[in-house]
């Protein structure tokens, strides 16, 4: 039996992807890309774009047309506000927080699907019943044949499931679930609810474990970062002691490997995150650090809860401490209220921090956040116009750095084969996009050394120099 | 908590919440809480607050301790350019209260913001 799961929105869904994935390879089923064949389909959904949320309706549409010709099982989790949940209840076959996959195996059974292993004699009714029972989520993985990273209180997380990696040499490792910061524009709080730390114990063992496996590049995962550990009530070290630990851990293995965190709060952030990251060479020297508005009055209104100067602050920690750092962002535009002079100051800040990318959107209100009770003010061609304007001034900064790069041997960690034929892909420590000529796809996964030819200001391009070197 | 200095919490309507188990936990707290509702009777719990404390700007009826909203009263009655602010409720009180303050002279890292609405 095969299933075939659609992943999407941001690195987090991916990894809460790969632990689904685990929970289907236990059950004994063998995963396809075609969602023709599939006897189960899922989808991890998200909810920060309608265009997200609209894909889902439309495949579940043509899922279920499907289910006249053929047994089929569809499931939703990920990201999902509470009036899509509604929704989604009427469309899919199974519908669960994530913090549920470990009932994900009873579910599957009570709805009368016999799953590959239910007649062997390792899981049979009563192990799922076991599988099902709050209290011994890491017994009940078991059963099924995951094995949990660590018994924790209740509620579970996702994170007790290990998961199948869908990369030999990068990883991602939720820390953190959740969000109390209630930004406007966003609906994460209501999706994945308030924040929890995963333990450090955890974290640590399984970045060992990728790190002793070979892998070159692990990026801890969390809404808010720089949050870490607070909702222990010191009962779990801060964010910059887990960054120093596992950059010690990390450091001392002998093995090469870029650590990467994402997303921090400008709020939150704290000039030991920056230390720690000085102070580990395993710690790659890139911050990306969401501005999401260089005027204040806009920054309110977001509820950011940081003002101009505050960011201005932490920047000037990664310059002092991190000199060779990229520094990327976030931007919305056209937000609920912004003025042309309030986006003037946007574009002011792109100019003043000179960031190496910036991930812009163009605002869209979000059911569920507070902003969209607000009259989505600003006409669609004035954000059109906004993001153009934007964008261009990224270009012009962007390139200032990538012209710094010609003619530099740069390391890089090649990632796959380049959209361009003949070519292969890859990204430095601070994660600008390498490509160079090779058809030798035993590279993939390895860092090489590559002599800078040519630049444009996201992505660079040159002759590789040296195979397979360690950094 | 940062002793000594005067605490300014201005809410509208149910932005009063976080300042309610606020002065509950810093007993002592040197506080004055603006609360701007339209009618009195919206003065939610008004005598879990300190006598002299609690302030009810009121915009649609005189019952309340200020006929006007919570803008009118700061104009009115300055603050102080040392006092911490906290200001919790609708967006748009919130922008014209920072700028109130502001120009009496508090630093804008002296005014916190949590925008409900």
């Amino acid at each position: 039996m095969k299933y075939h799961l659609v992943t999407l929105g941001c690195q987090m869904n991916h990894a809460d992807a790969e632990r689904v994935q685990a929970v289907m390879a236990k059950l004994g089923y063998g995963v396809t890309d075609k969602e023709e064949e599939a006897d189960v389909i899922g989808i991890i959904a998200c909810s920060v774009r309608q265009k997200a949320i609209d894909k889902v309706y439309s495949k579940i549409s043509k899922w279920n047309k499907w289910k006249n010709k053929k047994n089929l099982v569809t499931f939703v989790s990920g990201c999902i506000l509470p009036d899509d949940q509604q929704k989604f209840l009427k469309l899919f076959d199974l519908v669960f927080d994530m913090k549920e996959l470990s009932s994900f195996p009873i579910m599957l059974s009570q709805y009368g699907v016999t799953t590959p292993v239910s007649n062997t004699p390792r899981v049979h009714d009563a192990d799922m019943e076991e599988v099902a029972r709050p209290a011994s989520v890491a017994e009940k993985l078991n059963l099924a044949g995951a094995r949990p990273v660590s018994k924790v209180a209740a509620p579970p997380q996702t994170w007790e499931v290990e998961p199948v990696y869908n990369s030999s040499f990068e990883a991602f490792i939720p820390i953190q679930n959740g969000c109390n910061k209630f930004c406007t524009f966003c609906a994460v709080p209501y999706t994945r609810g308030r924040e929890v730390s995963r333990p450090s114990a955890d974290i640590l063992e399984e970045a060992r474990n990728l790190i002793e496996k070979g892998y070159k590049s692990i990026t801890l995962l969390g809404q808010n970062v720089n949050s870490y550990g607070l909702d222990k009530k010191g009962e779990e070290i801060s964010f910059a002691a887990l960054l120093d630990r596992l950059g010690g851990m990390a450091d001392a293995s002998g093995q090469d490997v870029w650590i990467y965190y994402t997303s921090p709060h400008p709020r939150d952030m704290t000039r030991d995150v920056i230390e720690a990251m000085a102070r580990h060479r395993s710690l790659a020297k890139q911050v990306h650090l969401p501005v999401q508005s260089g005027d204040d009055k806009v920054l309110i209104r977001m509820n950011r809860k940081h003002s101009m100067a505050r960011y201005r602050e932490v920047v000037g920690w990664i310059h002092d401490l991190l000199p060779t750092a990229t520094l990327f962002t976030d931007v919305i535009v056209g937000f609920t209220g912004e003025t042309d002079e309030q986006f003037e100051k946007t574009r002011a800040a792109m100019r003043e921090f000179k960031y190496n990318m910036a991930y812009i959107a163009m605002y869209s209100p979000r059911p569920g956040a507070a902003s969209f009770a607000w009259q989505d003010d600003i006409p669609h061609t004035v954000k059109k116009e906004r993001y153009a304007q934007l964008t261009e001034d990224l270009e012009k900064e962007a390139i200032v750095h990538t012209k710094k790069m010609k003619d530099q041997m740069i390391r890089i960690l090649v990632r796959g084969k380049d959209r361009k034929d003949g070519y292969l892909s890859g990204h430095t420590e601070g994660k600008i996009v390498v490509r160079f000529a090779s058809d030798d796809e035993s590279l993939i996964g390895t860092f090489v050394d590559v002599k800078i030819e040519s630049v444009r200001p996201f992505s660079v391009e040159g002759e590789l120099v040296t195979e397979k070197v360690a950094i | 908590m940062t002793a000594g200095l005067p605490f300014l919490f201005v809410a509208s309507g149910t932005g009063i919440s976080p300042f309610h188990s606020f002065v509950k936990q810093y007993e002592g707290l040197d506080y004055q809480v603006l609360h701007g509702v339209r009618l009195a009777e919206e003065s939610y719990e008004r005598e879990e607050y300190e006598s002299g404390r609690y302030i009810a700007c009121t915009s649609q009826d005189e019952k309340g301790d200020f006929h006007g909203r919570v803008t009118d009263y700061l104009i009115a009655n300055p603050v102080n350019s040392d006092t911490l602010c906290y200001l919790c409720g609708n967006c748009d009180m919130i922008h014209d209260v920072f700028d109130i303050l502001e120009k009496q002279g508090v630093k804008s890292e002296n005014i916190l913001t949590e925008v409900y609405f």
